[in-house]
């Protein structure tokens, strides 16, 4: 009759070996004694752990470390050999060298895409006409325009025109039927005491803006 | 273990001494498991040697997760494994060819020469992790759970294996009752039950 006790059957091997404690062995004693199963099955056991194996003889291990020793010298040898250098039969290298080639040329074309564009001097002051830098003429210091050369006034003439063009072009776009008046041309009919004038006029309308903004921000505040 | 891990790192450090040391522990036990599993020395020592090249070239990679004995029964498994597969070799003679003198109705009839033949062809023809379980235990004596940790599966399976490798012997032994001539030969192996 099979038995299905697991528990025994798992101990069957340490029965087997005697490496059980002595209850354990005890109760194994007596469980064989009423089951044919456990004791077929002991015996099985018994018959595969008593299989012999032939033993190769005292130089075989005395010999063994040193084979095994000079083996592992070799293969590493051998991989060292294959990681760095192109085998001397070989035109191609290892697929190691490969692999490194290929990850550091990827790595140096994503550095190109992706850097950052290089910062140029996009701010190029164009020179006038005359080939006189404004810069070149006037000082930083505001001044009189009463107090300018001809050639002075000319050169400021024409940065002013050359800086207000974008501006005029950008308001005449959006109002097409308007005729834009040519600011320059404008300013170069005007003689110097009209420009003087003009100057003054813009200086009067500029002290007035900042007045009533003045008032504006008083206002504000007392009221809030 | 703790031993082990002491030579290891003296071997790490090239010590030659360290190297000889963990050799001589693990060639024999190694190889009498090697030798049951693939039945013949020469096959045997070429499978010890290569284990030992493998773990010693590759002790970086081992984390000390296992123990480093299980580590090497491992490697040398594989390597019997692929030895296995590779040459396809039948180790058993067919049932039927071998002449039965004793009842063979119970097992513990089976001890004379042809009853180890038997045994050895109907062990042969168990499944691969069965078949290893089986050896491990009984012939290696190992344990349950230094067997979990040779074939990387868990306790509950190791021992399973070990039970379904039983049973099927014992089928396979003719330990039912088929009829008068005792022993029923029987299709090489079929897979079922074995435990992953």
């Amino acid at each position: 009759m099979k038995c299905n006790n697991k528990y025994i059957k798992e101990m069957l091997p340490a029965y087997l070996e005697e490496g059980l404690e002595p209850d354990e062995k005890l109760r194994m004693k007596s469980h064989l004694k009423a089951c044919e199963d456990c004791r077929a099955e002991l015996a099985l056991l018994r018959m595969m752990a008593e299989e012999p194996v032939p033993d190769p003889g005292g130089a075989f291990w005395q010999t063994m470390p040193e084979r095994v020793f000079r083996s592992v010298q070799e293969e590493k040898k051998r991989r060292k050999g294959s990681i760095l250098s192109a085998r001397p039969d070989s035109p191609f290298l290892s697929r190691w060298a490969w692999a490194t080639a290929a990850v550091g040329l990827a790595a140096v074309v994503s550095w190109l895409l992706v850097r950052p564009a290089p910062i140029r001097n996009i701010v190029s002051p164009e020179l006038p006409a005359n080939g006189i830098s404004f810069e070149d003429i006037v000082s930083l210091e505001p001044i009189s325009v009463a107090e300018l050369s001809s050639t002075e006034l000319n050169a400021a003439t024409q940065w002013a025109q050359n800086e207000l063009a974008p501006m005029r072009e950008a308001v005449t776009q959006d109002a097409p039927g308007n005729a834009p008046k040519d600011v320059y041309e404008d300013l170069m009919e005007l003689s110097r005491e009209e420009l003087d004038r003009v100057y003054e006029m813009l200086k009067t309308r500029e002290r007035e803006m900042k007045e009533k903004h003045r008032k504006k921000t008083e206002k504000e505040k007392d009221l809030g | 273990m703790d031993e082990d891990i002491d030579l290891i790192n003296r071997c790490g450090a090239g010590e030659r001494e360290a190297f000889d040391e963990l050799v001589r522990k693990y060639q024999k036990p190694l190889y009498f498991m090697l030798y049951r599993m693939v039945s013949n020395h020469d096959d045997a020592a070429d499978i010890l040697q290569k284990a030992f090249v493998k773990a010693f070239t590759g002790l970086a990679r081992f984390e000390q997760r296992s123990s480093f004995k299980t580590w090497l029964y491992q490697i040398a498994i594989n390597l019997a494994k692929n030895l296995y597969r590779d040459r396809s070799k039948a180790q058993h003679v067919p049932i039927d060819d071998v002449v039965i003198r004793k009842d063979p109705k119970t097992l513990e009839a089976l001890i004379d020469e042809e009853s180890k033949q038997i045994l050895r062809c109907a062990y042969s023809r168990l499944p691969e992790k069965q078949r290893l379980t089986l050896m491990l235990r009984v012939q290696e004596e190992r344990k349950f759970e230094e067997i979990a940790g040779i074939m990387k599966c868990s306790i509950g399976t190791a021992k399973a294996n070990y039970h379904h490798a039983v049973q099927k012997l014992k089928g396979m032994l003719g330990e039912e009752k088929t009829g008068e001539s005792g022993v029923r030969s029987r299709e090489s192996g079929d897979p079922g039950n074995e435990v992953q």
